[in-house]
Formats: C-alpha cells, structure tokens, sequence
C-alpha cells in the first residue's frame, strides 16, 4: 500500500472536517441562509428606524401614536388565541381517535385531516364565504327559505368566521404533532402505571397527558403563528367585519402607495415580528421545562389501542360527518360555484356551465401565465428548498459543527414570521439597494418563498436523517466511497421519503402563495395566489372558484405521484 | 428520485431562461382597468399596432402606486403607462416630476372639461359611480345620495373602499365635501359594508347579499348584458364623474411606444373598444356611447361639481375619516 | 494483509480521555480482540484504526504506512479496511448482492470478476441462494452473514469487527463465533474484534486486549489474561474471582506467604509478582478462581471454613464457605456431599498477590 500523496491526505482529518468540497457546499448552504434569511431581517429592522435619512424612532411613534393599530394589534392576539384553541380543541380528540383507538376509517380520517393542509386558506375561506356568506351562502340560503327570513343564520363575515376558518386550517398542526407523540409513546409507560394500579382513565391524566403536553403545546403554537401572520383570511373575511389584524393593517400602509407608508408598514412588522419572536420563545422554554419529550422520541412503537367498544360505531359516525362537513363542503362548494355562470345565481341547470373553466384555460392570458408561473416557481423553490434543506440538515444531524443551534435557528424562524413582513424584508434586501435588484423577477420570489419554505424540506429531511445511523455511512465509507459518493449511494436513497415529502411540503404552498407574493409579485411574474385573489377582488367569484378547484386538483395529484413515486421499497433503518 | 429531482431543477432553470429571452422591447402598462376589459384591449391594440408588444400589470390604484414608489426607491421604475381610476394620483406623480408632459394630437376631439389645462393627460375613460340594486330585491330603489340614510337600507348597503379603489377615494371626497362628516356617520348607522373594490361590490349586490350598494355604471351595464338582476340609479343630486386618463411616465424608456398607446386609447377605434369591451361612456362625442347609456354632455351636465384640484385638495382627508368612520 | 501499530495513541473528547496512551503491535493474520466495560475506549481504538476518528496524539501505522496521527488522517475510505459493525449497517435500500458487490463496485472491478468475487464470498458466509433478498426480508443473523461478505469481499487487509454478534441470541452467537473462526483459517485476515463478552474473547482470540478506562491494561493471549491477570481489574473483569483482604508477610523468587486480615490470621501461599518499592508488610488482595479452591475433608484442609450455601448449577456445585470472616466461592463436583452449615477444610492450589 502506497503512503497517499499529500494532494490526496486530507488535511485536517475527522470524518467531515477534511473533505474540501463538502466544507464548500456546506459554506454555500450557510450563505444562501444568511443572504436568503439574516440579510433582508437586518435590513428590515435597519430600515424601519430610518426616517428622512437619519437614524430615528420616529416611525415607531407614530405606529405606536396611531391608535387604530392598537385594536389590529390586539386583534391579532385574540384571534391567534381563538383559533389556537380551535384548532386545539379539535386536533387533540381527532388525534387520540386517530392514534389510540379502534374507531373505523381512521385511515381515512388521518388524509382528510391533512386536506386543510394541503391547501390553502385562501381557497379555504373562499369556500366557506360561498357556504355562508350572509344571504348567499348556500347553506344560508337555504336556511332562509327553510325559514322564509332574509336573516342569514350565520355571517362567516365576522370575527367568530375568522376564528372558525383559521381554526379549521390550522388544527392539523396540533393534531400532527399530537399524533406523532402519541403513537411514539412506548406503551411500556402507560402499561407500568397500569401495573401499578391505575384505571385508564388515571393513566390518561398521570401519564399520557403530561407526556405529550409539549406536543400539544408546540402544535398550538404553530396553529397560533399562522394565524397571527396569515393574510388571506382576514383580507377575504375581516374587512366587511371591519376587522383588522396586523398584516391586513401593514398591507393597508403598503397601499398608502408611497415611501412614507412603506416605512410605516415596515415598522408595524417590526412589532409583529417582535411578537412572533416572544411566542417562539416563550414555547422553547415551555418544551424545554418538559423532561417528557426526551423519553417519548425514538422509535415508533405499536401502541396500545383503546377499545370503544357500544360507543365505536355512533361515535364513528359522528367524527367522519363533523370532518365531512368541515373539510369536505366547503371544496365541495368551490366546484359548484366553479360551474355557475355568476355567483349568486341559483342552482339550476340553465345557470351552470363549463366556460369558466375553458375560460381560465384557454382564453384568459393571465390566468394561463399564473399557472405557469406558479408551476415553475414551486417545481424550482421546492427543489433548491430541498438540496438547501438537505444540506443545512446534514450539518445539523450529521455534521455536528459548532453553531448549528444557529443554523437551526436561522432555517426556522422565518416560517413564523409573517409573510407579510419577510416580503417587505425582501423588497428592502433585494431591490437594488445592496447592488443586486431582484425585484419584479422570479428571483425575489423564489428567495423569499425559500426562506419561509425551507423550514419544511429541513424538518422533514432532518427527522429522516436522524435515523440514518451513523454506521450506514460508515460502512460505506470503509468499503471504499468518499463523501459524496456515500451520500449518493447510501443516504439519499435512504431519506428519500423524507426528501419527497420535503419537496411536497414546499410544492404544495409555493404553488398558491399569496401573501408574501400580492408584494412581491411584477408584471411579468403574477402567481396563481395574485390571481386568485384578483378575482376574487373584481368579483368574479365564480372563475376565481374554477382557478381555485383546478389548483386543488393539481395539489391532490402532485400529491398522490409523489408518494407513488417514492415507493415501498424504503424503510430507513 | 434524485435524477428526478435534478431534471426538474434543470427544466425549470431554462424556462427562467427562456421567459427572459422572451422580454423584448416592449410597453409596460400599470392599470386598474379591470383585467377582462384590459386584456382584450390590449389584444385590439397588438392588432392595430402589431411592432409593439403591450404588457400589463393589473392591480388596485393603491397597490400601483406603492409598486411605483418601491420601483422608485430601488433606482428604477418599470412602468412607462400608468392608467388608474383615480386620476388624482397623476396629480401627485406630475408634483414628483414622474409624468411625462404629452398631450397626443387625438386630444383634440376630446371636451376640454377632460383634458389636464398643464397638457400632461387627457380622459381616457369616463365612468360614474352610481346606486346600484338588486331587480330582484329592490322595487323601489334610492334615488338620492342621501336615500342611502333611509332606516330600510340598515343592513342592506355595500360599496368599495378607498384604500384598494381609486375610483373610492375620490366618491369619498365629493360625498364628504357636498354632505359632510355626519353623511359618513348616517352610512356608518345603516351599517354599510365595505369590501374591496366596485366589482366585489356589484358582485355582492347581484349575489342578494346586499339590496343596495355604491358602485360604477359601466360595471352595471356589463352584468345586466350577461342577464344578472341589479339596476342602477343616477343619483337625482348628481352621480359622482370619475376619469381616468392614461400617463406616460417621465423615467419610460419607450418613449414612442407609449406615446402611440396613449393616443390609441383616445382614437375613435380604441374608445369603440372600450365601449364594446368595458361599456365605458365614450369621451369622444363622435363615437356613440352604450345603448341606454346618457350622453357624455347630459351626464356632465348632471355630475356633482366638482374639479380636480378641490378634489385632489381634500381626497385625503375625507377618505381617511371615511375609513375610520366606516370601518374601525 | 497487513500488521496493525498504534503507537501511544490518545484520545481526547473534551477533557474525557478516551484512549490514553495505547501501544499495541498487531501482526499480520492473528485475531486480536479489544475487551473491556462499555466506556472502556475499545470502540473508540476500533474507530481510530478505521479512520472514523482523528488521534488526538500518537500514530496508527497500516503496514508500514502511517494512516493515522494528529497531523494526517487517511479517510476511511482508503484504507482498504473491511469492517462489521455491531447493528451490521447492512443497507436497507439494496438487496444482498448489491450490498456485498458495493464495494467492488467502487473499485470498479470488472462485471465477471465481481459478480464471481461477490459469488464466492456469498457462498463463503453461507448466503447462497439469497442474493435477490433485500435485508428486511432477512433475519439477523443472515443480515450478519452479509455484513461479513461485504467487509471480505474485497480482500481487505485487516477486518474489523464492533461487537458483531451482541445483537444475535445466545446459540446463534456461540455458533458463529466458531464460523468466524473457520473462516479466519480459510483467509488468515488480520482481525482486530471489540467485544464485551469475555467468552467470545476467550475462544476467538490470538491475543486479548484488556482496555479499561481508556488504557491498555493487559495484552495476552487468553489463557495468560484468565491465569495470569496482570492487575485486580482483569482478574475481576474475567472470570469469577475470589478477592480476600492480606497482608504480604513475606517474598522471594515470586513466592510469597500472605496473612488474612482475619481474627484467624490465616497465611496462604502465593504467587508475587516483583514490585519496586514495595515495603514488607505490605497490605494487598489475595486473588484466587474459584476453580483453584478445592473442598475437602475438614482435617485435610490448609484452611478451615463453614459452607454457607451450595446453589446447584447443573454441572457443578457453587459452594460458598466462611473463611475467617470472608467469603469464599468454590468450585465443587455435584456428587460431593456439601450442604449448609458443614465445616470443610480448603486447598489453594493457586493464589496470586495484588498489592493494594
């Protein structure tokens, strides 16, 4: 055996450290985070405390001064807060059923849970206005003529339609969460309490509960962060409720239509920013009080399965109607208005036709150009969201380097922050002030679509990589592979499911942006979301629904190719 | 999976590629022109003018106007057209320097009531914002502005809001310069809803959501020819008169381009158009307006009073406590 | 195939010495096995000849190629080291030929080389017939079998093994250590093994390395470590040992006479290792196997004691006898009439000093 020539010697040793290449990819992924993430933040907190071209406070004053910010502000708050124990309220039964149970259909009722995830809130409340806009909502519709009254029976125009719309869209969050701790759980815990004497019921309360406090916790969070920083909703359904939350109110700042309300919408960001900034701590540190959660990750275990008994089949019946009517209907209702001629008009035959779709299809050149727009620009962030993720997820899992707390800091906190605000950042970053202009181009949204969307591809990638055990990549080291051969031949095809679900997780949201694109988005460049919400805004409610149902068909099937993709064949070790 | 993914990466690098190949020289329009009307408006004009290539950005006066000024702030402004409802805010781009001093010679055959006396812009469109209903509905609908107080209409009022609609902003200053604040106050108590735009409204109106609502009379025309039940009403104390002229921008760099689009919009051809296309009062008197519409001399006859400059002068004011009286 | 070297190697996590000052000369062909409690640094002396960690001082040479020092570090990946790892790292996503020809394969070796070379060294761990299973569809002990192919089938030239059979069942385990065996006759690999389990080190191993807390304590084959034990650490770690508190009375030429600590002063012959400054009488341990006690008549015995317990063990009888205070374990033939409360008499027939 020859000594290797000091070319080939790798220098500083160490599995990781020597090999140049690797450092330099992993330097790069670490660029893009910073320039993609940490760049356009600082800018942004930077900008809002310009005034007039020198440093002031000047903007937050008068933010502050203006009283009408303080309802938005408050506002915000409460709806978080509502909608955070709907989604609550609903995740954590569903996921015990789902999780621990033997109620029938719990298959079923695990994808149709995860269909308010798939899409987006927007179309959600869209659909749900034509369900129960007041007086021409079908359901109120035909509650009125049941009853003969021009009183409506509910006004999803109003803060409890809010609340009901985010609750509905944001309870996969806790029930994700809840499902992943209850069905980790190693049933040898509860079975020791068992043994010791306690009934079920004791079991739940001393045991199961205290556990996956912290999932539940983590997943109210995450339902609160996205209500606080969506705009979609409180857009389509606040404003006849008179009704402002934060992003709605820096949106109307950024429609003052000069500088001067842009540095005011930049600082009302700030402050959103700041509470984002306060929850996530505040839930770090509740998760970090929990010893629980070390004892409940790990392996997935066959849990122990609560017999419903009598009550198995009612209670079925009564679960999959509630999930029917809350997910189901209001894409239901969508198709329907998406074959009217106008909407408002009643269900008859003579009123129904195919030519908003054949109009948004064929005829209709923005519409056309959204679709192509979106597709591209969801297949390329959620590709460079994966091999960014990827990357910042080997240094994370696998790489183990110093400040990688930091690195999984910067990948995610940006999916809690606003939309709104990541896109006013965007605009200050990259519009030429610091030399290069992204504005008006895809780039502008696909760097911000990846700072908000690489969070997922991480997350996912990361969860596979962890259980990848090191000696995978070992032994094919000691066959013979380098670095790189060994990740393409032995790690990614073991995450590939988390590497298709990552790229899924991304797809799916960036092809119906909206909030972060309504600003972001230039005359060559408008999005499916920008066009939606443009019909929507003109009126056309009933091409906006065709649009809409034509995404939801394409999310639903990306959705089903993907996994067909990935195959059985892969069970990570 | 990974061939895939990289395939996928790689298809979708070149049709960034391809798309910018793709920009050639061309005019770019920022417009609140409804997007149906525009688009095929622009189809009119690539047609009679086919060396130019007309793109457009459709959105509400206020999101124009804050991409402007972003535009601006980054160094460069994309627009070389700007054609909003509100056509106050041409005044504020001329005050900025911004617009470009061009009166194209169609002008000429235009009133000069429409035509800007410092020769930067002439109307391109006129339209007025009116009382709408649902036929369905409403027997008897308002006939005044001030109708609207009347308690049966409590619950029953939409209209658009100043902060997305240009056309608002400036219904919000007439209104609160003829009737006042406690006007404001009297809609507030009949509990009007504010969506976003004129069309949303209409929409709403069409829908039965609301019997009455505030919105544009070429809109009207347009849903009563697709058959939908809402009628209008021109207000006995005068509809509110609305221009939108077209601007040229002062940083274009298709100077010509633009020049030719906004004398295009002034011929006769472009104002049949936009009669055809968007049931538009023409602004030239040799082109005959929409059937059963008023002649642009009786409408102007009939319009409240109002000139640029009082409107220009109190717009921010009244639209601002329109929106705090109306909505917060 | 080729002789192993560390030459005082360290190794340093934070301040945690790992491995301290390892010196260790393995020749080519020979079984070494690295033995010692979890922690021990066996592993982490594994992983440093394997290249996966970095010495924080010393040489690991290769041959006579230096593979490992603070300075340099051969990746992995050229050493051309084979190795099974304790989860047997067998990829999920490949079936077993893939998985055994996957190091070929990076070799580029030509398509009927491998596929003959993967052919027999499929044959050689007695996989034949399952080269199109994929490794679920294994169980462990197969999985086993092709980590072993895989770490063979391109010759390398030492093996190296992380405690392969710990996650097998006690029958399987016993099995295969007799099939490694074999197969080291059949290719005379130098095999460099890390285990916990002194059985599996006794029977494999050419050497034994005995580490304990991040050093070298004791480097022989098996019956010196078990007859031999250089310190109380060995003799305690392997086998079972009888540890009685003396006093070293006297010392020449090896022998030695040490008195109990007891109210009975009892003096036992031993064997004592030379010592620098040691101080006559010098406190210490008097180690002796259980084996090395033999139970005889009361009146025939050096040493007199009460049994306090005979458990039965199938082959032999385990008695436990009060000898001045301590209790002793010997080790009895089952048709012996031993019961509780019997006094009996003891022999030492070997008996070792530590000094304390």
């Amino acid at each position: 055996m020859q000594r290797p020539t000091p070319g080939s010697t790798l220098r500083t040793g160490g599995f990781w450290g020597p090999n140049v290449t690797a450092r330099a990819c992993g330097a790069l992924a670490i660029a893009v985070l910073l320039l993609a993430v940490a760049l356009p933040l600082v800018a942004l907190f930077y900008r809002s405390l310009i005034r007039d071209g020198a440093l002031s406070l000047g903007n937050y004053i008068d933010v502050f001064s203006a009283t009408r910010n303080y309802q938005p502000i408050w506002d915000t708050l409460v709806l978080g807060f509502w909608s955070m124990i709907v989604a609550a309220a609903l995740g954590v039964p569903l996921a015990w059923l789902v999780a621990r149970t033997d109620l029938p259909g719990r298959r079923f009722l695990e994808i149709v849970c995860l269909l308010p995830y798939m899409l987006p809130p927007l179309i959600g409340a869209m659909a749900w206005t034509q369900l129960l806009a007041p007086r021409a909502g079908y359901i109120n519709q035909l509650w009125m003529s049941l009853m003969g009254t021009r009183t409506p029976l509910f006004n999803i125009y109003s803060f409890g339609g809010m609340v009901m719309v985010m609750g509905f869209y944001t309870f996969p969050f806790v029930f994700l969460a809840v499902r992943g701790a209850l069905e980790r759980m190693n049933p040898s815990l509860e079975e020791a309490a068992r043994i010791c004497g306690a009934r079920s019921a004791r079991v739940a309360r001393d045991i199961t509960v205290p556990l996956v406090i912290p999932s539940i916790a983590a997943g109210m969070m995450l339902a609160f962060l996205y209500t606080a920083s969506n705009f979609g909703v409180p857009a389509l359904l606040g404003m006849r409720a008179r009704i402002y939350v934060l992003t709605t109110r820096i949106y109307a700042y950024v429609l003052q239509g000069d500088m001067a309300g842009i540095q005011l919408a930049t600082s009302l960001s700030v402050v959103l920013l700041a509470l984002a900034g306060v929850l996530i701590l505040g839930n770090r540190w509740i998760l970090r009080r929990q010893h629980g959660a070390a004892i409940i990750s790990g392996k997935s275990v066959r849990p122990t399965r609560v017999e419903l008994g009598r009550f198995r089949y009612p209670l079925a019946a009564v679960v999959h109607l509630f999930m029917a009517l809350t997910t189901m209907s209001p894409i239901v209702a969508l198709f329907i208005t998406s074959f009217l001629k106008a909407w408002g008009l009643p269900l008859q035959a003579s009123n129904l036709t195919l030519r908003n779709y054949q109009y948004i299809l064929f005829e209709f050149p923005l519409t056309r150009t959204a679709i192509l727009n979106s597709l591209i620009l969801a297949v390329a962030s959620a590709t460079a969201a994966v091999l960014l993720g990827a990357a910042l997820a080997y240094i994370v899992v696998k790489a183990k380097v110093r400040g990688r707390q930091a690195v999984d800091a910067l990948v995610t906190f940006p999916n809690a922050i606003p939309g709104t605000v990541l896109a006013l950042a965007m605009i200050l970053a990259w519009s030429g002030r610091y030399g290069v202009n992204l504005y008006n181009t895809f780039g502008i949204l696909i760097v911000a679509y990846l700072a908000h969307y690489t969070f997922y591809a991480y997350r996912n990638i990361a969860a596979s990589l962890v259980q990848v055990h090191p000696s995978m990549e070992e032994a094919a080291r000691i066959s013979g592979a380098g670095l790189f051969r060994t990740l393409r031949d032995v790690v990614f095809p073991l995450i590939r499911p988390g590497l298709t679900a990552g790229w899924l997780l991304v797809f799916a949201p960036t092809l119906r942006e909206l909030t972060m694109s309504i600003l972001l988005y230039g005359p060559y460049t408008p999005t499916i979301g920008v066009a939606l919400f443009d019909l929507q805004d003109a009126g056309y409610f009933h091409i906006a629904s065709a649009l809409a149902a034509v995404l939801v068909v394409v999310i639903l099937v990306t959705n089903m190719v993907m996994r067909k993709i990935v195959g059985a064949r892969t069970t990570a070790a | 999976m990974t061939k895939r993914l990289a395939m996928l990466m790689v298809g979708g690098l070149m049709l960034l590629v391809g798309f910018g190949l793709m920009a050639r020289d061309t005019v770019l329009l920022y417009t609140s022109v409804p997007i149906e009307i525009v688009t095929r408006l622009q189809k009119a004009f690539e047609t009679a003018y086919p060396d130019i290539k007309l793109d457009i950005y459709r959105a509400g006066t206020g999101v124009i106007a804050a991409k402007i000024a972003t535009e601006r702030e980054a160094g460069r402004i994309l627009a070389d057209l700007v054609w909003v409802a509100d056509y106050t805010y041409l005044e504020d781009l001329k005050k900025q320097d911004l617009l470009y001093k061009y009166l194209p010679p169609e002008a000429a055959s235009v009133p000069a009531a429409l035509v800007d006396p410092d020769g930067y812009y002439a109307g391109g469109r006129v339209f007025t914002m009116v009382i709408a209903y649902n036929t369905n509905l409403v027997t008897d609908p308002p006939q005044r502005w001030t109708d609207l107080l009347a308690p049966k209409w409590k619950g029953e009022l939409v209209t658009g809001n100043p902060e997305y609609s240009g056309s608002n902003v400036v219904a919000a200053a007439v209104l609160g310069m003829e009737y006042g604040l406690s006007y404001f106050h009297g809609l507030r108590e009949n509990e009007m809803a504010v969506v976003r735009g004129n069309s949303e409204a209409a929409a709403a109106v069409i829908a039965g959501e609301y019997m009455v609502g505030l919105t544009l009379d070429n809109v009207v025309r347009e849903q009563q020819a697709l058959g939908l039940p809402i009628g209008m009403v021109y207000p006995e104390d005068g509809p509110i008169f609305l221009l939108s002229p077209v601007g040229i921008m002062s940083t274009s760099q298709s100077l010509e381009a633009a020049k030719t689009f906004a004398g295009y919009v002034l011929s006769v051809e472009g104002q049949q158009a936009l009669v055809e296309l968007g049931m538009y009062l023409p602004v030239r008197l040799d082109v005959p307006g929409p059937v059963g519409a008023p002649t642009l001399t009786d409408l102007m006859a009939s319009v409240m009073p109002y000139t640029v400059r009082e409107i220009e002068t109190n717009k921010d004011f009244f639209s601002r406590e329109y929106l705090r009286i109306l909505i917060e | 195939m080729a002789s192993i070297s560390l030459r005082h190697v360290s190794k340093l996590f934070g301040s945690v010495r790992a491995v301290d000052d390892a010196l260790l000369d393995i020749a080519d062909g020979e079984i070494i096995c690295f033995l010692g409690p979890s922690g021990c640094g066996k592993t982490t002396t594994l992983r440093m000849i394997a290249g996966f960690d970095r010495p924080t001082s010393g040489e690991i040479l290769i041959g006579d190629q230096v593979v490992s020092s603070a300075k340099d570090n051969v990746p992995p990946e050229r050493r051309n080291l084979g190795m099974v790892f304790q989860n047997y790292a067998v990829w999920p996503h490949m079936n077993v030929f893939a998985n055994v020809a996957y190091p070929l394969k990076l070799r580029r070796v030509p398509k009927r080389d491998l596929r003959q070379k993967v052919q027999h060294t499929i044959s050689l761990v007695g996989l034949e017939g399952l080269e199109k299973r994929y490794p679920e569809q294994l169980s462990g002990g197969e999985q086993q079998r092709v980590a072993l192919a895989r770490s063979l089938v391109m010759e390398p030239v030492a093996l190296l093994l992380d405690e392969p059979l710990s996650n097998l069942d006690a029958k399987l385990r016993e099995k295969m250590r007799f099939e490694l065996m074999d197969l080291h006759r059949q290719i005379g690999v130098t095999m460099v093994y890390v285990t916990h389990d002194q059985a599996e080190a006794m029977v494999l191993s050419d050497r034994v390395v005995v580490m304990n807390r991040g050093r070298v304590v004791q480097v022989d084959s098996p019956t010196a470590i078990y007859g031999e034990p250089r310190d109380p650490f060995v003799a305690d770690f392997i086998g079972l040992a009888n540890f009685v508190p003396v006093v070293l009375q006297d010392e020449s030429a090896g022998q030695g006479v040490a008195e109990s600590t007891g109210p009975a002063r009892t003096r036992y012959r031993c064997r004592v290792r030379p010592h620098a400054g040691r101080v006559l009488p010098a406190k210490g341990t008097l180690f002796v196997r259980p084996e090395d006690v033999a139970i005889l008549p009361l009146e025939e015995g050096e040493v007199k004691g009460t049994i306090t317990r005979a458990t039965f063990l199938g082959t032999r009888l385990d008695v436990r006898v009060d000898v001045d205070g301590v209790e002793w374990r010997a080790d009895a033939s089952t048709d012996s009439d031993l019961h509780e409360g019997r006094q009996v008499g003891l022999s030492i027939r070997r008996a070792i000093f530590f000094d304390s």
